[in-house]
């Protein structure tokens, strides 16, 4: 059995939120603001569990061991420019994106 | 099944003719969304390299096979999207190495099938914005599962030759095969590369199939798995011909029960379906005992949610209408536009999972959510490899529930939704291979689960079935 | 206690054949001509690590003194910028490739590493009304080092700067002429209780020394905020860029894509015995075994193509007056040129008789620079040019008494003040007779007889 350890419920509050969507760089609006809220409540509430277990061993990255040698540094062919641009906008062989300062 | 054809193409069975059968259907059969694109003109060409391949002398372990696609897996030069508005547009300059074993093998890819946007869900419900959901192939005002709905949905329904390829996350290969009625199956992480796969959660995604016949199962599993130079996380294990388990018979099988698995919240009809079949298990000579796993079935879902969207939620980062995908007029400064792309084209539930993800990894939260999970995981996987050491295979339903009504899924707050998958999160968070077998054809599954790298033991499982 | 205190997070671009996390080759050229789907971040791509990228980091960890980790593990640095292929770098975060370094200045003063990384390089940016984006840069290989805020001026932050290019030249892992050094600067002052501030992607030596220089300045003249600034070198101003609050949380996961290698002690010590002996030790041993001047010595050595050309000649001829005229001559006319010892013809054998030659002062020290001048330009057989051109020097008392006596008839004012006793006159008439000479005479034997003869 797992180990259990007391701890206290921290719930996401508005200001995290709307803290977090800016992070995300995802508008919401108030509506939904109070949708989520209540919803990542809810489920955050469900997540807390987890602080109960005694856990002092390592994490697991991924769920199983691998080794392997890293790739030797010799180049491929690469893309042309014209496959490089063609899912997007482009200029002069640029990939055209938002202004940026 | 699908032997016998692939033998009569190999003897030089044009295989065109099936295929142009399968646009047919699949065009009969369009109201059931479980095609985000159909791919004739793809298919046609590669149909006729097939046979030329052939008549060159090669032999091809898939020939002329129709193969359908989840379609968060790139095929070169057709629309992938993951099942998101994101992603319109998006043409993969590259097969993903599971698509290009394919077409080397001689099947035919014939179309993308539909999903939850990026795998988010369980009943093929959360599609992205402008999808449509898959409905169940044996009774459409059903769901099909999810995330692999199209792919579940298609492989029951043709009437063709035909392998559906999958990808699981946290039970998107087993749960849409077992409300469809087929077999899928999901093999250890790091079994068949990744590479062209688009992301949910690297840790965890693994590529599948689901087919009507588990030999057809075996057939194209030998032929994805294996290493892969472009996915550091793929393994060099050897690939066994798992079709050689299928007849090996269970006597002397070790079969272990979940005891957590028939428990509160399992529909009864379901226990005794899956009952059933582990009593047929052990009149062959299986031996049945009983396991109990206490920290998965306590932990797994939360901890499956928690790194399953910290991963998630970077890899959706690069989703913001430049280099592929949707594009607006480029105004405002960066943080502006890619907020607005980003608001318009994700559905509600990548938005929610976005949010979780970012809030788990937060600094400040970091450490308790999205590192404890990982440590909790390790715990987990220590569990089931404690009970290997006594079993070859667990067994336990694959849902609790049989495929719901839409109306009912609706009803569902995001949580109940994903207490859905308490019975499939173990073996994915864990990496571990498993196997949905359809009891009497129907929508209740029986799951397998194997050891890391032991899907031969899952077929040899699934055969005894019957 | 100190006036300032500066850290640096130094960014340097490995010269490896390809990418650190695909094989396109890390050129530059026409734009997006060298990218491929995980270099694009395209959906679907992912990465697979550069051997050559991993050891190269171990050894520059090795030359910098750090402890090497036992793992290496990557990480995802969220973030969205038009430059970032994913909205997120492939680092590395709580466990980086090495920590406690140093680094010792030619003062004798140490600068602590406190870590050492890899890291993916970010697109090419050309900003205009909107973003203009080149992938060729996308995801080469970055080192970041970054030290302990020791260095206290702008010509400490020159000569560390300096201590880590003089390194990667040893080690060959940093090409000068195309490979770029970034370098992020904290900067605090004691007059405003050492509030950090960070001074962002300063590109180039000069630059960097500039920033420091300017926000010390800055610092000690007005109220100063926690926050980001951005240099502007054509202003030579440092600009606000955000305040604190308002930094990114950059919500670190491990990178699930990459598998956590461990790092065997056999590999470091294959690579260890890869890293030849670096200049600060170089330096040391000339002092110790050849006797030679410290300053030069450490001058001689931060160059690697010098220091071989060094320890070629001084294995022939005299080590000292070697490392005298290497330093002081050949490095000046190198220097003024504005050219690099590799960008020259220039070699050992070209030294080695001219050396000697000016060992046994069979020329003037002033043949000797006119003869390095030339050579720099374009090597030529020094004993056979001396013998053509008859630049020997002249020692023979009768052939230089008749220059003596021409000039001394020639400058009769000045011999006069010569005899009044100004010693300028004496030196005037010296320069005179050398002149006559074309340099040539012995200077010993001209002063010798002139003193005679005046």
């Amino acid at each position: 059995m797992v180990e259990r350890i007391a701890s206290e419920v921290e719930m996401i509050s508005e200001q995290t939120l709307r803290q977090v969507a800016a992070n995300s760089r995802l508008v919401l609006s108030d509506e939904e603001v109070k949708a989520f809220l209540v919803q990542l409540q809810e489920i955050l509430g469900f997540f807390e569990s987890i602080k109960n277990v005694r856990a002092d061993v390592p994490a697991s990255f991924i769920p199983v061991s691998l080794s392997r040698e890293p790739a030797d540094d010799v180049a491929r062919e690469c893309l042309s420019q014209q496959e490089a641009l063609s899912n997007t906008q482009s200029k002069n062989g640029y990939i055209k994106g938002p202004k940026s300062i | 099944m699908i032997q016998e054809y692939i033998k009569r193409v190999q003897s030089g069975e044009d295989c065109s003719e099936v295929i142009a059968k399968f646009f047919d259907e699949a065009k009969r059969i369009e109201n059931y969304n479980y095609f985000t694109v159909l791919t004739p003109e793809l298919a046609k060409e590669q149909a006729l390299l097939v046979s030329k391949r052939i008549k060159a002398g090669e032999f091809l372990p898939l020939a002329g096979l129709p193969v359908t696609i989840k379609d968060c897996i790139c095929v070169k030069g057709v629309e992938t999207t993951a099942g998101s508005d994101i992603l319109r547009g998006y043409k993969p300059l590259f097969n993903a190495s599971v698509v290009q074993r394919l077409i080397n093998a001689g099947a035919v890819i014939v179309g993308k099938t539909s999903q939850d946007e990026f795998g988010f869900g369980g009943f093929g419900i959360n599609t992205g914005v402008g999808f449509s959901p898959a409905k169940n192939p044996l009774d459409p005002s059903r769901v099909c599962g999810g995330s692999s709905s199209g792919c579940g949905g298609i492989t029951r329904k043709t009437s063709l030759a035909h392998v559906g390829i999958g990808e699981s996350t946290g039970g998107s290969i087993v749960n849409p095969a077992a409300f469809c009625g087929v077999f899928g199956l999901c093999p250890t992480y790091g079994r068949v590369s990744r590479y062209g796969l688009i992301d949910y959660a690297n840790s965890l995604d693994k590529i599948g199939s689901l087919a009507k016949d588990l030999g057809d199962c075996a057939s194209v599993m030998s032929v994805i798995s294996g290493f892969d130079e472009m996915d550091e996380t793929t393994s060099t294990c050897p690939v066994p011909d798992y079709g050689s388990f299928l007849a090996k018979g269970v006597k002397g099988l070790r079969v272990a029960r979940i005891k957590e698995a028939f428990g509160e919240g399992v529909d009864e009809h379901i226990k005794n379906k899956v009952h059933s079949v582990i009593t047929n298990l052990e009149k062959q000579g299986a031996s049945i005992r009983e396991v109990s796993i206490p920290v998965v079935a306590e932990y797994a879902v939360p901890v499956y949610y928690l790194i399953a969207m910290s991963e998630a939620s970077t890899n959706l980062a690069k989703f913001c209408g430049m280099r592929y995908g949707q594009h607006a007029p480029l105004k405002g400064s960066f943080d502006e536009y890619f907020s607005a792309v980003r608001t318009r084209h994700f559905g509600a539930e990548a938005k929610r999972r976005i949010l979780l993800g970012t809030f788990a990894r937060m600094a400040g939260y970091r450490d308790a959510y999205y590192l404890k999970a990982l440590k909790i995981r390790t715990l987990i996987i220590e569990e089931y490899k404690k009970v290997f050491c006594s079993s070859d295979v667990l067994v336990s339903p694959t849902m609790p529930v049989i495929p719901p009504v839409f109306e009912d899924v609706k009803r569902l707050t995001p949580l109940q939704n994903y207490m859905m998958d308490i019975l499939t999160v173990g073996p994915n968070l864990a990496g571990l291979p498993h196997l949905s077998v359809p009891v009497n054809k129907e929508w209740v599954g029986v799951m397998f689960t194997a050891d890391h790298y032991k899907e031969e033991l899952l077929f040899q499982a699934g055969g005894g079935c019957g | 206690m100190v006036d300032a205190l500066i850290g640096m997070e130094v960014h340097v671009q490995l010269n490896t054949n390809t990418k650190l996390f695909c094989r396109c080759p890390t050129l530059s050229g026409i734009p997006n001509t060298k990218t491929c789907p995980t270099c694009l971040g395209h959906p679907g791509s992912k990465p697979v690590l550069n051997k050559r990228a991993f050891h190269y980091a171990i050894k520059f960890a090795l030359a910098l003194n750090c402890s090497i980790a036992q793992s290496l593990v990557f990480s995802r640095k969220t973030y969205f910028y038009p430059d970032m292929s994913k909205n997120y770098q492939i680092t590395q975060y709580e466990l980086p490739l090495a920590v406690n370094g140093k680094v010792v200045l030619d003062s004798g003063k140490e600068i602590r590493i406190k870590r050492l990384h890899i890291e993916e390089d970010p697109a090419g940016l050309v900003h205009e009304e909107i973003s203009l984006v080149d992938y060729n840069r996308s995801g080469i290989p970055l080192v970041e080092v970054v030290s302990e805020p020791d260095i206290s001026s702008a010509e400490e932050a020159r000569d560390f700067m300096k201590k880590l290019m003089s390194i990667l030249n040893y080690l060959d892992i940093f090409d000068a002429s195309s490979g770029v050094i970034k370098a992020d600067v904290n900067v605090s002052v004691k007059k405003n209780n050492f509030e950090r501030v960070e001074i962002k992607n300063v590109t180039g030596f000069k630059e960097i020394e500039r920033a420091i220089e300017y926000e010390i300045h800055r610092q000690n003249n007005e109220q100063v905020v926690r926050e980001t600034r951005s240099w502007n070198a054509d202003l030579g101003k440092t600009f606000s860029l955000r305040k604190k609050e308002t930094e990114e949380d950059y919500g670190y996961i491990t990178e699930p894509d990459i598998i956590v290698r461990q790092i065997p002690k056999l590999v470091i010590d294959k690579l260890s015995q890869e890293i030849p002996e670096l200049p600060a030790q170089k330096a040391e041993r000339w002092v110790k075994n050849f006797k030679i001047d410290s300053v030069d010595a450490r001058i001689i050595a931060s160059d690697p193509q010098v220091a071989s050309l060094y320890e070629e000649v001084a294995f022939q001829c005299d080590k000292i007056l070697s490392a005298r005229w290497v330093r002081r001559e050949l490095l000046r006319v190198l220097n003024t040129a504005g050219v690099k010892l590799s960008d020259t013809a220039l070699k050992a054998y070209h030294l080695i008789p001219l050396f000697k030659l000016l060992e046994r002062k069979e020329i003037t020290d002033r043949t000797g620079q006119q003869l390095i001048r030339e050579l720099a330009q374009s090597p030529f057989d020094v004993g056979l040019r001396v013998k053509n051109d008859g630049l020997s020097a002249v020692g023979d008392v009768s052939e230089i008494g008749k220059l003596v006596d021409l000039v001394l008839d020639e400058n009769v004012q000045a011999l006069q003040d010569y005899r009044k006793g100004e010693q300028k006159a004496f030196e005037f008439l010296v320069g005179q007779i050398m002149k006559k000479a074309k340099g040539r005479a012995k200077p010993d034997v001209v002063r010798t007889l002139l003193l005679e003869k005046a």
